[in-house]
């Protein structure tokens, strides 16, 4: 199957092609509760998941909230 | 008597905000944040780890927005457009939630605000629909533009961030305080509880704190301690205190007394 490059978290990852978030959440092994989603500087928002697929040289942010002031 | 606060189109019952950093251990966190009693407590935005560890809890289990009005911070952002981000990560994430406290840092080792990007940054918030509780320094002026960008609180620092040195420049807080009619919370600098009394009895509207909890040797104890401060600091603001004088004046009547 044919692999992409991709920028997750300012990390280089190779991908599967055509993964869709739930399914690029599933590769990382990252549990897709209380997180978000950044493609290209633009906020996925959780309705469009299904329907947003990772490409070539795409450019990720998966954040969550951790304890801050 | 109810006094609450309100904050935009919301009301809550505690003046008191706190963070959700630095503690030893969740469980600990959790603990002195109940017992501080706040109703607004504020958490960061960071990247997941993608490396080891993936099983690392998420704080939103254990402080939960259904317990809490979650404040997300913009902490660790440089820039305007950094924050603006930020805040809308955030809002996805807890579900279109449009509060958010803005802070925009100028310097890594003061971590004092950069007041032109914060002031763009609030701009621009509000202008996408966010609801904006702005850190800021003590800067009358900058204050004023915060309010009138439409930011729903303003937030002048007592001292810098984790100093936890008390309120520097009390006259600049109570003239900030005269003049902004929506909240202004001092956000930062708190070290012990007189510091969170003497922001109440200036007539500040709130205080948000983390370091001075979080960092104390026994944190549940200074979380009940603070929320009691903010309360007495409250209540003197409220009653309004006596005037000072030059003159020493005796409680007791000056008649009647024995004399040999």
């Amino acid at each position: 199957m044919k692999n992409i490059q991709v920028s997750i978290n300012a990390e280089s990852k190779e991908i599967p092609l055509n993964l869709n978030i739930p399914q690029l959440l599933d590769f990382l092994k990252l549990k897709d509760e209380l997180l978000v989603v950044e493609l290209n500087e633009q906020v996925v928002m959780r309705a469009d998941w299904a329907t947003t697929t990772v490409g070539e040289g795409d450019k990720l942010e998966i954040v969550k909230a951790i304890g801050g002031g | 008597m109810s006094d609450s606060l309100r904050i935009g189109v919301r009301e809550f019952q505690s003046r008191l905000m706190v963070g959700t950093g630095k503690y030893v251990n969740d469980q600990l966190a959790i603990d002195a944040i109940r017992e501080s009693g706040a109703d607004i407590v504020t958490m960061a935005i960071r990247r997941v780890n993608l490396g080891q560890n993936k099983d690392e809890g998420n704080i939103l289990e254990l402080i939960s927005p259904d317990e809490f009005t979650i404040l997300p911070n913009t902490a660790g952002c440089y820039t305007a457009d950094e924050s603006v981000r930020t805040c809308k990560l955030a809002r996805e994430l807890l579900g279109g939630h449009s509060l958010v406290k803005l802070e925009v840092i100028g310097d890594k080792n003061t971590l004092l605000p950069d007041m032109p990007e914060t002031l763009k940054a609030a701009k621009d918030l509000v202008k996408e629909g966010f609801e904006v509780m702005v850190y800021c320094t003590d800067d009358y002026e900058y204050a004023v533009a915060l309010e009138d960008a439409g930011c729903v609180a303003v937030m002048p620092l007592a001292a810098p961030i984790g100093s936890g040195r008390g309120i520097e420049n009390p006259q600049t807080i109570e003239a900030i305080v005269k003049k902004i009619q929506v909240p202004v919370i001092v956000d930062a600098g708190i070290g012990t509880a007189s510091d969170a009394t003497l922001a109440m009895e200036l007539g500040c509207d709130g205080v948000l704190l983390n370091t001075a909890i979080a960092g104390a040797q026994n944190p549940v104890i200074m979380a009940a301690a603070m929320r009691q401060a903010v309360k007495a600091g409250r209540s003197a603001y409220l009653a309004g205190r006596m005037p000072k004088s030059d003159q020493a004046s005796a409680s007791s009547p000056i008649e009647g007394v024995i004399h040999s």
